[in-house]
Formats: C-alpha cells, sequence, structure tokens
C-alpha cells in the first residue's frame, strides 16, 4: 500500500482538521490537536463522528482531543504511518488504571499506537491509502477507544490479544470464505514473530505443533489451553493453507 | 432566559428517565438476591454513592452498593472481600478497585460491557455504625469510613445542585477528580460563605477558589480525620483542574458573551473540539477495528 498525502487530502485536512499541520513534507509529518466528536452506537455497529443529534446511551458519545503526530513511514509492524500521542492522556490513563506497559493500552514499546491488528489494514482501507479514511477509521476510532477506556474501564467495541495471539484471534474474526489475500496477509504479519520459526511454520506445513509446546503469548501453560480461539484460528489457517496450496518455504 | 434558567436547564437534562432508574433498581435487587443467597439475611445491603445522595448525573454514573458485614462476623476483612468477589464472579465479570468490585457484564457480542453498579464490601467496628473497608493492592489494608455520615454531609448540604452542576463540568472536561472528593471540595468550599448564592453565582465562587486553592486545599474524610482525601489528587491533576477552573473564571469575567452564552460554553465541552461541529457529519456504517498491539 502507497503511503502518500495529495493536494485533495491537504485541503480536506485543513476543512476537517484545522488543528492538525502537515510541518514537514518528506516524510510527511503531520502534527497538532486531533479534537473528535463520536458516538458509537453498540447495538447497529455503526459509528457517527460529528453526529447532529444526541443518542442514547449518552455515555457512548465521547468528545475529546489529544496532541498527536502522524509520521508518513512504515514500520515492521504496519504498513500505514506511524501514529503517536504527543502528549501523555494515554500515559496517564496507564498511571490510573495501574499497567506497567502502555501495551495494555495498545500502545507498541517505541510509542506508537497498534491501531489495528496488521492484516486488518488492506481490509479496511479498501481503497488504498487516503488521509480521509485513516483518519475516520483508524485513527478517530483509535483515540474514541482510548477515551472510551479511560472513563469506563472496558473497550467500546473490544480489543485483540497481543502480537501472534491478536492476528490469530482477527483471522478467526473475519474469516468466512477461502481469502486467499486474507491468509497471506496473515502468515506475512505471523512471520514477524519469533513463534513463526519455532511453531508456527512446522504447524502450518506438517500440522505438527506438539502437545506440550508453550502458548504462542509466553505463558508457560499449554497453547491450546491458554489461547483455544487462537489455537483454533490456527488450525484453520492450517486448513485454509493447504486447500490454497500456499507454499510456506 | 437567565443565566440560572439555563443551569436548571441543564439540570433537568442530567435526571436520569424512569425507565433508567428502574433499570439501575433491577440491577440492585439482582446483585442483592446473589449475595443473600450466599451471606443470607446477616449483611447490611443498602445503596450509597451518588444514588444515595441525590447527585446522581445521566451523563457519569454508578450504583454503590454497599454490603456491611456485622461486627461479629468471623472473617477477615480480606476473607469478606474476596467472598464477596467470589459470589458475584458467578454471574458477573468483576473488575475489581481500591475498595469496590465493579461489576461488569459479557454481552452477546463476547464484550464485557459496565453495569454502572459497584459493589463496596465492609464490616461494620464493634459498637460503632462505622465500617472498615478492606482496601486492596495498597500498603494499608483497611480504611475506617462511615457511609451515612458521608451521605449526611453531602445531602443535608443544600449543595446537591451544584455539586451535581460541577461533575458534569469534570466529565465534560475530562478531568480525573473521583466524586467523592469533589463533593468535598464543593461543601468545604461553599461552607466558608456566608452569602445566599445562586447557582451561577454558587459557581463561579467555586471556580475562582478552585483555581486559587485547590493546590493547598486539604480536604479532610468527614467520617475519619486521619483520612486526608484531598491527597487522592496528584499535583499534576491539581493543576489541571487549576487551569480548567481558570478558563472559566477567564470567560466569566469577560465581556464578549452575554451571561447564558458563557455559560453555555461552560457546559459545553472543550471550546477548541466545538470547531469540529462544524465538520460534515459522517455515518460510519461499519464496526470500528479493535485495538491491536504489536508489542509482547
Amino acid at each position: 500500500m502507497r503511503i502518500e498525502i495529495n493536494q485533495k487530502d491537504k485541503l480536506w485536512l485543513k476543512e476537517n482538521y484545522p488543528d492538525l499541520k502537515i510541518v514537514n513534507a518528506n516524510p510527511c509529518l503531520i502534527k497538532g490537536r486531533l479534537c473528535f466528536d463520536m458516538f458509537y452506537d453498540k447495538n447497529n455497529k455503526v459509528y457517527f463522528l460529528n453526529p447532529v443529534e444526541d443518542f442514547e446511551p449518552a455515555s457512548y458519545r465521547i468528545r475529546d482531543e489529544y496532541e498527536i503526530e502522524i509520521l508518513f513511514k512504515k514500520t515492521q509492524f504496519s504498513n500505514l504511518p506511524a501514529v503517536r500521542e504527543a502528549g501523555r492522556r494515554i500515559k496517564r490513563t496507564q498511571q490510573i488504571k495501574g499497567f506497567a506497559h502502555s501495551k495494555e493500552l495498545h500502545v507498541n514499546e517505541n510509542g506508537n499506537a497498534c491501531l489495528c491488528p496488521k492484516q486488518a489494514e488492506s481490509r479496511i482501507l479498501t481503497n488504498g491509502f487516503n488521509l480521509q479514511d485513516f483518519l475516520c477509521l483508524m485513527v478517530t476510532p483509535f483515540f474514541y477507544g482510548q477515551s472510551f477506556y479511560a472513563k469506563n474501564g472496558f473497550w467500546a467495541f473490544g480489543d485483540y490479544g497481543h502480537c501472534e495471539i491478536g492476528l490469530l484471534q482477527y483471522y478467526l474474526e473475519v474469516r468466512r470464505e477461502l481469502d486467499e489475500k486474507l491468509i497471506k496477509d496473515t502468515i506475512e504479519a505471523l512471520k514477524i514473530y519469533t513463534s513463526w520459526s519455532l511453531s508456527c511454520h512446522e504447524f502450518l506445513k506438517n500440522g505438527e505443533m506438539g502437545w506440550a509446546k508453550p502458548c504462542l503469548c509466553g505463558a508457560k501453560k499449554l497453547f491450546q489451553e491458554c489461547h483455544p480461539i487462537a489455537y483454533w484460528s490456527l488450525w484453520l489457517l492450517k486448513q485454509d493453507v493447504k486447500k490454497i496450496n500456499l507454499n510456506l518455504q | 432566559m437567565t443565566a440560572n434558567e439555563y443551569l436548571e436547564n441543564v439540570l433537568r437534562a442530567q435526571q436520569l428517565k424512569q425507565g433508567e432508574l428502574d433499570a439501575l433498581t433491577e440491577h440492585r435487587s439482582e446483585v442483592e438476591a446473589l449475595l443473600r443467597e450466599k451471606f443470607g439475611s446477616s449483611p447490611v445491603i443498602k445503596y450509597g454513592g451518588s444514588r444515595a445522595k441525590g447527585t446522581m448525573i445521566k451523563e457519569s454514573y454508578d450504583l454503590d452498593i454497599v454490603c456491611y458485614f456485622l461486627s461479629d462476623v468471623e472473617k477477615t476483612l480480606k476473607e469478606i472481600y474476596e467472598e464477596t468477589r467470589a459470589c458475584l464472579q458467578k454471574k458477573y465479570a468483576i473488575e475489581p478497585k481500591a475498595s469496590a468490585l465493579r461489576i461488569k457484564i459479557v454481552n452477546a457480542q463476547g464484550l464485557t460491557v459496565d453495569y454502572h453498579v459497584d459493589v463496596i464490601p465492609g464490616k461494620f467496628v464493634v459498637g460503632s455504625k462505622d465500617v472498615f473497608l478492606y482496601l486492596s493492592g495498597t500498603d494499608k489494608e483497611r480504611i475506617k469510613t462511615n457511609i451515612k455520615t458521608h451521605i449526611d454531609y453531602v445531602s443535608g448540604s443544600n449543595y446537591k445542585d451544584v455539586i451535581k452542576l460541577l461533575k458534569l463540568w469534570r466529565t465534560r472536561n475530562n478531568l480525573f477528580i473521583k466524586t467523592f472528593v469533589l463533593e468535598l471540595l464543593v461543601v468545604e468550599l461553599l461552607k466558608k460563605n456566608d452569602s445566599q448564592l445562586s447557582l451561577s453565582g454558587a459557581l463561579k465562587y467555586l471556580f475562582k477558589n478552585i483555581q486559587d486553592n485547590i493546590r493547598s486545599l486539604k480536604l479532610v474524610d468527614p467520617a475519619n480525620s486521619n483520612n486526608i482525601i484531598s491527597d487522592i489528587l496528584s499535583d499534576a491533576d491539581k493543576l489541571l483542574i487549576s487551569n480548567k477552573a481558570g478558563d472559566s473564571v477567564k470567560l466569566l469575567d469577560s465581556q464578549e458573551y452575554d451571561e447564558v452564552e458563557k455559560w453555555k460554553i461552560i457546559f459545553q465541552y472543550p471550546s477548541s473540539i466545538e470547531r469540529t461541529t462544524e465538520a460534515p457529519a459522517i455515518i460510519i456504517n461499519r464496526q470500528p477495528v479493535g485495538s491491536w498491539c504489536a508489542s509482547k
């Protein structure tokens, strides 16, 4: 996915997020205040940005602002621009909730926001990258989620486990029919982790995980007992890899 | 419309609807039934918090239910806390707080959602109406308090409407200040003022005093003088609250808007956010994707 900003994006940004400014052209860096007003309709699974009417329950409508930076540079964990909070709001939530690490709030150790599982990126931005979709479909919901969690102590629209566990949870959640791109993207995302060479690769190739293998999350428990959903997802992925004759070498 | 009429309208809009109140009553009955089934008729189970004090607002509310065991019960505070937790866990997901147990439920989509109910287990002090609450995850193991003193202190203060408005101001400005701290702050500051203040007058007086004094103010639990409530607030929180109160004072002193307009701005969301409402409304016909984390 190409990540770049065009004239149309610039105009849209100025009109819709006037407090976010492009401060560097190459690589593009956007800095400033992300102000949003969002309501998540949990019953109908839709959301509204800048809603014009009041909705119930009122607690699902959040108006908030964050100091953020968006750097147009891909990382090994994401093919999208890196988003980080420049203020200390998320750090504050981390302190209040007593979390040792910001990753419990979906912020990587390098400070970048984990907007979604890696293989979800191209499924969300179905038309490729453009700034409007990126801000409306990914960045704003991420910060809405942060504000909602800080207030309510749970994620309004759920969240995914760390690393491979989250990638596998997502695979299971969206897998409907055989989707070659999703299978390949999931495998590519899994390959980043050491568990790929230790467990997943072998399992997907030969169906051998070994009964005594510890869970991918790092806990000293059996994988299938510790994270049964991820285990079931990996098992399904193996069937799907076989069906599309994907060479895993 | 006058400023006070506007503020009264804001208060009216913050009243919970009958359906919401009924749902809370139903939640209480359900929780009480579960506790009674396990512990029998001996614990005292009743409303605490803003429901009992009459300071609940629609935009931010939780129902506090206290479950106090009699002093002769042969259980330690920790056992009471853990047994209450285990009992509630049979039916709900529980998030343990310092002394309360927050109830959550898992909905049909598998998401954990808030039930707006906190259960506070405790044990009566021998020969007294005071109670000890267990403090999990802190240096102290217990704290002595008295819910009736708290309720009387707040509900008998005549400042309930001002408390509700200040709670709303806190919520809309995303300030971290626990409700009980805020209630004490209002009562402590207003009782120093002898004159009869209108709603707008009381709020303006509070904003000014919060701006000037919150960093040095010492708030003591009316039920236990060893419990310094103001210590709950960090210096960073105090600074933030003082700055926000200062913004409100500045606005109220300005000549730029008429009186009602000023209060509208104060009780709307932070002014910078207002600009986004000029942006077009967008309906996104999909569930937002949950966050992930790439770090182990």
